[in-house]
């Protein structure tokens, strides 16, 4: 694994999954629009490796959680086009009920004054 | 996993297309981000260099995509490439594992090629299943198996039968040729109805078979090629058809040849033409007495043979109303006419030893699948570890049992493989057997079916296996720590249980199997040692067959005889020398009725004696008969001389219950007004067919060879030699010094005769004695992996008790004790075995009943002792831990 830069916060593992599954639920998109909206909405704080991501969505597909297929991009080009399924939405359901929990848990024990 | 599979096929086709579309896709992001970089205000060079270097190499990236999309493929690929590397790193196991698969089902392979082509397909035409072979029976004179029947009984089963579709008639006959060299060779020549072909289904490759009208005395003069004829002898020329062929001074022409591998009668490789069986008058009219032919039957779609017996029966009992000297004899001697299977019939004689063989090999398969299972089982504890710490970095218990499943799966199939050449191999080894003169023995090879059970066996076993290592594994997960402590007392119950059970079965298959072995052997034991009745050791036999075109006469075969044997006698070495028309246990016999004068015929006993038997003077001194009382045949006895017959001491007391049979007078035939014969010897009782009478004996009886009319005669020849084929050669030159144009065959020691009537049941014998040692062997080796890793495992707790002041003695008790518990459970389940095995070898045990206390014996003090020895290895290891050593482990 490359090493990532100190400024960013690195991904824990698993995380990435959720994150892809969170920013298809909103609509179909491309592999690279993908990592810029994971970047963007972070605030800048989570930055997604290439390295990480083709594998991740290859994973999702076969997984059956997301489809793809090849469309033109907004500026004419051939981009394979990543949808979430029906599979994929149940899962990003209890995934991300389960992160909740496992935060609230963090920030419990963290945070013990709150 | 159905799923999964087809992606995986559908990911093999479609490799290059998916890399392709990575490339495609990984590209487009490229454009993207340099887009972006450039959005950002880079100058476009600086845009792509940056772009670049997010993305990190666009190959990299590729082939990380790939690993994911080919996750089902890389797995597998994955699993078998750790699955060699951990066989090759434990190649002790891997061999031990490898081998005793390769041999064991090697050994069944070969059995399965045999009994599969031999039992189950020894024919190999349409339908065979429909063809029935008749036989005229008198099992009150002993004549329980024969498969023969006169002429006369075609020609009555032609004209009133309605469930056949096709008969034919067959028989055998010898005859001479004279060879490109000018040598005088034997033609085995088939006699048979034209019917015959079309019975069979079978068409000729060149020319035609016979017409209908050529089974006419006179237009009888014609031939069809076996293949191997046509290729040894006339050079597989193709115009061969409307050649012709001297055989016995007769010229015949050829009008066909056969294909090869064509026989229906007779094995394949013996029949070297058919000529068509022409029926004389005086042959067709013979009824039920006569029996010198064989007949084959096709049944219509849809008869049954038992609508075939009855309609034969119904015929038979209405033909004996008009004949009644001939219903007499077929009452008193329980006549019937059998109707069998043509294929039951042709393997009758093989089949129990096939089957004792097939289910030899299947045990020893069983033994060593059960010893494979145990080793692998005791493998997956040693690698408790490895597996534990893969539990750990994530994979699954189904993966793991994948893993293992994978590993013995690859060990199998290798071992399948190697298997096949194994068989192979026995395949010629079981030449022993003869089965070259089995049905379809001369083709029995590794055929898609041997194959394809090899290698479903191996696979069977390999998954068996490794789901058995699987759940073996199952106990780890569940214990899943790394440290390698004393979990073994929880997860290890049901491992060692298992184990133990495995034991158990080994032990008890290798207990019947060499019950088995140990019957067999002490019932060939008795075999050998049956009394013939006659001496075989420095005894020479040579056969010939006179052609009746130059010796019509009787005069002229009797002045063969007499000279061959003046010159046989001449020879340095030779002591005695004389002929007869039935070598014992090489040939067939008459069935032929004779009576005792002024004999009151009683009701239902029978007077058919099945065995004639002609003799010249000096052949029984020859062989080393016993004479009883009265003398041997001499130079007296000539063809004008008073007729007389030597009878054995069976006949004799069957006929004059009580009286001296010497001096006492027997007639030929049903008629008492015939010639009638004086006895005047009595021999003691000789094995003619076997040495194992299949049936009782009625009694032989022997005429002198100048006054009974044969052909076909066999020279014997006593010499000062111990190895009597030293002299082959000059008898044959001695017989043809006489005719020259005489070929002779079977020039044979008498010792051969005697071990081919005994090769099946030698070979049955030594097979199983093979299997039991090996059986015995796999299950001792079994046993001891069992102890030794008992041992191992239970180190700590004998280290306890060796501390607490346990005897080493006590130590090495508590090992044996577990050893000798198994053995024991398996030997009482062997015993019990006992029973199926009574029934098994029932037909193949003589003069040894299955509770022999000697096999018996020999067995469970034999099976007992080799398990204790290798108790007592582990045992004494266990005697010998050091308690201070084992507990600071």
């Amino acid at each position: 694994m490359a090493r990532r830069e100190p400024s960013r916060v690195d991904l824990l593992q698993g995380t990435l999954d959720l994150l892809i599954l969170r920013t298809l639920s909103a609509g179909p998109c491309h592999g690279h629009a993908i990592g810029k909206h994971i970047q963007r909405t972070s605030e800048e704080l989570l930055q997604v490796e290439t390295g990480s991501l083709y594998p991740a969505l290859h994973r999702l597909e076969a997984k059956g959680w997301i489809s793809a297929s090849w469309a033109l991009s907004d500026k004419g080009k051939r981009a394979r086009y990543y949808r979430l399924t029906a599979l994929g939405r149940r899962q990003l359901a209890s995934e991300r009920s389960k992160w909740q929990a496992f935060a609230r848990a963090m920030g419990l024990i963290l945070n013990p004054a709150e | 996993m159905f799923e999964r599979s087809m992606a995986y096929l559908r990911g093999l086709v479609r490799r290059r297309r998916i890399r392709r579309e990575i490339e495609d896709e990984l590209r487009f992001h490229l454009d993207q981000q340099i887009d972006t970089n450039i959005g950002r205000g880079m100058s476009p060079a600086e845009a792509a260099r940056q772009a670049r270097i997010e993305l990190g190499g666009l190959d990299q990236n590729r082939e990380a995509v790939e690993d994911v999309r080919a996750i089902w493929l890389d797995s597998v690929w994955r699993d078998l490439q750790l699955a060699c590397r951990l066989l090759r790193k434990q190649p002790v196991f891997s061999a031990t594992v490898g081998a005793t698969v390769a041999v064991c089902l090697g050994a069944h392979t070969a059995a399965f090629a045999v009994v599969d082509q031999v039992l189950l397909r020894p024919l190999r035409i349409a339908e065979p299943d429909r063809i029935v072979v008749l036989g005229n029976r008198f099992p009150k004179a002993g004549v329980t198996a024969s498969l023969n029947v006169s002429a006369g009984d075609y020609i009555e089963y032609l004209r009133q039968t309605d469930v056949f579709e096709e008969q034919a008639l067959f028989r055998w006959v010898g005859r001479t040729t004279i060879d490109q060299n000018g040598r005088a060779t034997s033609i085995a020549t088939l006699n048979v109805t034209p019917s015959f072909f079309r019975l069979a289904r079978v068409t000729p490759i060149l020319g035609r078979t016979f017409s209908d009208d050529e089974a006419e005395p006179g237009r009888d003069a014609e031939a069809v090629l076996s293949f191997a004829t046509w290729q040894s002898r006339f050079g597989s020329d193709p115009s061969v058809v409307g050649r012709s062929l001297r055989m016995d001074d007769l010229p015949y022409t050829i009008v066909g040849v056969m294909p090869s591998g064509f026989a229906l009668a007779g094995d394949a490789s013996a029949v070297d033409l058919w000529t068509p069986a022409a029926l004389t008058s005086e042959q067709r009219a013979r009824r039920i007495g006569y029996n010198s032919w064989g007949y084959l039957a096709r049944l219509k779609p849809g008869a049954s043979i038992e609508k075939a017996r009855a309609e034969i029966e119904a015929i038979n009992r209405n033909a004996l109303k008009s004949l009644p000297q001939l219903r007499h004899l077929a009452e008193d001697s329980g006549f019937y006419t059998a109707v069998e299977p043509f294929q039951d019939a042709l393997v009758k004689d093989v089949r129990p030893a096939l089957r004792l063989i097939w289910g030899g090999t299947l045990f020893v398969l069983l033994i060593g699948s059960l010893n494979v299972a145990n080793l692998t089982l005791a493998r997956v504890r040693g690698r408790t570890k490895e597996l534990a710490t893969r539990l750990a970095l994530g994979a699954g218990p189904a993966r793991i049992a994948r893993q293992l499943v994978t590993e013995s799966l690859l060990l199998t199939t290798a071992s399948g493989l190697a298997a096949l050449t194994v068989g192979w191999g026995g395949l010629h080894a079981l030449d022993m057997l003869n089965l070259q003169q089995l049905p379809g023995g001369d083709a029995i090879h590794m055929d898609g079916r041997t194959v394809g059970v090899t290698l479903l066996a191996s696979t069977i076993i390999g998954l068996g296996v490794g789901l058995l290592a699987a759940l073996g594994s199952l106990s780890i997960a569940r214990a899943s720590g790394l440290s390698d402590h004393e979990r073994s007392t929880t997860g290890g119950v049901a491992a060692g249980a298992v184990r133990r059970a495995l034991v158990v079965a080994q032990v008890t298959f290798a207990c019947v199997l060499l019950l088995g072995a140990g019957l067999l052997s002490a019932s060939f034991k008795r075999v050998l040692a049956v009394d013939p009745g006659f001496q075989s050791d420095r005894v020479l036999t040579a056969h010939v067959n006179l052609p009746a075109s130059r010796y019509s006469k009787d005069s002229l075969v009797q002045r063969f005889v007499d000279d061959v044997l003046t010159r046989l006698r001449g020879l340095p070495s030779v002591r005695s020398a004389g002929a007869t028309d039935s070598i014992p246990l090489g040939f067939a016999h008459n069935s032929v009725v004779i009576l005792p004068e002024g004999r009151q015929q009683r009701a239902g006993e029978s007077s058919v004696s099945p065995a004639q038997v002609l003799v010249s003077p000096g052949y029984m001194e020859t062989m080393g008969v016993r004479l009883v009382g009265g003398r041997f045949f001499d130079e007296r006895d000539v063809d004008t001389a008073p007729p007389v017959v030597i009878v054995d001491q069976t006949l004799g007391a069957r006929f004059w219950p009580g009286a001296n049979p010497l001096g006492q007078r027997l007639h030929l035939g049903v008629d008492p007004t015939g010639r009638a014969f004086t006895v005047v010897g009595v021999v003691a009782p000789m094995k003619l067919e076997a040495l194992v009478d299949a049936h009782e004996s009625v009694g032989a009886y022997f005429f002198p060879t100048a006054q009974q009319r044969g052909r076909s005669f066999t020279f014997a020849v006593r010499t000062a030699v111990t190895e009597p084929t030293t002299l082959s050669r000059s008898v044959i030159d001695a017989i043809q010094s006489v005719d020259h144009e005489l070929p002779v065959s079977n020039v044979y020691p008498m010792e051969y005769w005697t071990a081919k009537s005994l090769a099946t049941r030698r070979a049955t014998m030594v097979l199983a004695l093979i299997f039991g040692a090996v059986a015995a062997f796999l299950a001792v080796i079994g046993l001891y992996g069992v102890l030794a890793y008992l041992t191992a495992s239970r180190r700590k707790e004998i280290a306890i008790r060796l501390a607490l002041g346990a005897t080493a003695r006590a130590a090495f008790g508590l090992v044996m004790r577990e050893g000798l518990v198994v053995t024991a459970m398996g030997l009482g389940l062997g015993a019990v075995g006992l029973v199926p095995l009574r029934g098994v070898l029932a037909n193949q045990l003589v003069g040894v009943s299955v509770s022999n206390p000697f096999v018996l014996g020999a067995v469970f003090a034999l099976l007992p002792s080799v398990a204790a020895a290798a108790c007592a290895i582990p045992a004494w290891r266990a005697s010998h831990i050091d308690p201070r050593e084992a507990l600071s482990e």
